[in-house]
């Protein structure tokens, strides 16, 4: 009896629909709450600092007058959304944008356009690991 | 005429080109029906539904580069092409129908018996030629497993030729009332024209499914190859184009397998309206895909669990079979 029981359960198993989702091509429902990287809307910025004074792991820092993200340390806790008064920085709600770089450094960045796009491609990167780049 | 030749019967069908084409489908086979029991595609891009990609697989491996471990005999690369023309030797044997056999004589059975029993020396010479020790290891529990199986294979075999009265294959597939063109697996005609053995003896029929999965080392029995023991057992050094000669050889044994089982048990090349060897191949494949399943289903055994299960179940099984076929054989006046 022991022996039955896994090749009526595979049988079964064998006339189901299979449950991968053939990903490039078909996607799966994400949820509202996803919080994905950061878009910056550089039009309404008013330069305050208040969401690098809020953010929790000091992964916000403000240069040149914008927000810039170090996503080595960034949870996507999302309070920055929060503490900004004009809603300039938004988390993209997609499963498409990933954030690996093959350097550290380059994990240091602006914040997209809120339509994706990065600001500044040509920004200087620092050589120092530890502190991140200057953009 | 040429499609009467044994060069045509040799080279073509049942030979080499078909036997290539059937290993290409069922491992395509293989891989859909695994995925379906696992919830998951199988290959789906090359291909209409991945149909080519054993093809493709077949091309990447014939590219790749074969290496020689350093202290590997230097009959390294012989003794899997031996082994493959082992499994073409089982396949001569195997009579798809009374037309499409390569060989047939009085004594085809044990033929296949002696080929079946040699096969488990080549994959240990394979292992050992390759100076390796998972494929020593592996060779080793080949040999252990074809000593559990050979038996009470042999025993199931016994109740055959009784009620066949035949030592050759398609003498065993026309003992089951079977003329080119039709069958009668009914039981009622049962004396007068024979039936599928099958339906007589169905505890052979298991344990035969049971041996040939042995045999050709499908999941429960995959000792000699069971990847997180010995890596990929006798032939764990063999990469590129040997590795698909491997896996060539593999999946064909797997098909006569499947189609040993067809020709003792259910009829041989005996299917209603459809054309003998095509009705065979039908067969086997169905037979195939209930061994695919089984495989996908049960777990791994230890060796020494695999050596109690042949000695003290599966043979005193065959040998009840024995008897039990013998009562019958009374009972119904069997001549």
């Amino acid at each position: 009896m022991g022996l039955i029981k896994p090749l009526l359960y595979t049988l079964r198993e064998l006339f189901k629909r299979p449950i991968t989702v053939k990903y490039p091509y078909e996607k799966r429902d994400i949820s509202p709450r996803v919080r994905n990287i950061h878009t910056l809307d550089r039009d309404t910025c008013q330069h305050c600092g208040i969401c690098a004074r809020m953010c929790p792991n000091n992964v916000l820092k403000m240069v040149d007058g914008y927000p810039t993200a170090d996503y080595r340390y960034c949870s996507f806790c999302g309070i920055c959304l929060d503490a900004c008064p004009t809603g300039s920085i938004q988390m993209i709600h997609t499963q498409e944008h990933n954030i690996v770089r093959a350097y550290q450094k380059d994990l240091y960045m602006e914040l997209l356009s809120p339509d994706g796009t990065i600001y500044n491609p040509d920004a200087p990167h620092s050589e120092d690991n530890e502190t991140g780049g200057v953009l | 005429m040429l499609a009467d030749s044994l060069l045509f019967k040799l080279f073509v069908f049942p030979g080499t080109v078909f036997s290539f084409i059937i290993v290409l489908f069922l491992f395509w086979w293989w891989r859909k029906i695994g995925a379906s029991i696992q919830s998951r595609y199988g290959p789906k891009h090359v291909g209409p539904a991945g149909t080519l990609q054993t093809i493709a697989d077949v091309v990447k491996l014939i590219t790749k580069e074969s290496i020689v471990p350093e202290r590997a005999s230097r009959w390294f690369w012989f003794m899997p092409v031996f082994s493959f023309v082992l499994s073409f030797l089982f396949l001569s044997l195997i009579p798809f129908s009374d037309h499409w056999v390569i060989i047939d004589f009085d004594a085809s059975l044990i033929m296949l018996f002696a080929v079946m029993a040699i096969e488990p020396l080549f994959i240990f010479l394979v292992g050992w030629v390759s100076y390796n020790k998972y494929g020593v290891a592996g060779g080793e529990r080949a040999g252990i497993q074809m000593l559990a199986y050979e038996v009470f294979l042999a025993l199931t075999f016994v109740p055959v030729i009784m009620l066949s009265h035949s030592w050759s294959l398609v003498g065993i597939v026309y003992g089951q009332g079977v003329s080119p063109t039709w069958a009668s697996p009914v039981l009622h005609t049962f004396v007068d024209r024979g039936v599928w053995f099958g339906l007589v003896q169905p505890l052979a029929l298991v344990l035969s499914i049971i041996a040939v999965m042995m045999a050709t080392e499908k999941k429960p029995f995959n000792l000699p190859h069971a990847e997180p023991e010995v890596i990929y057992g006798s032939s764990t050094e063999y990469g590129g184009p040997f590795y698909a000669l491997q896996m060539l050889s593999q999946f064909l044994m797997g098909f006569l397998g499947a189609g040993l089982i067809t020709t003792l048990y259910l009829g041989g090349w005996a299917l209603p309206s459809v054309p003998p060897a095509l009705g065979f191949v039908l067969k086997t494949l169905v037979v195939g895909t209930i061994i695919i399943w089984l495989e996908h289903s049960l777990p791994a055994m230890r060796v020494p669990h695999l050596l109690e299960v042949a000695w003290r179940k599966l043979v005193p099984l065959a040998f009840l079979n024995i008897f039990i076929t013998l009562i019958i054989m009374e009972v119904l006046g069997w001549a």
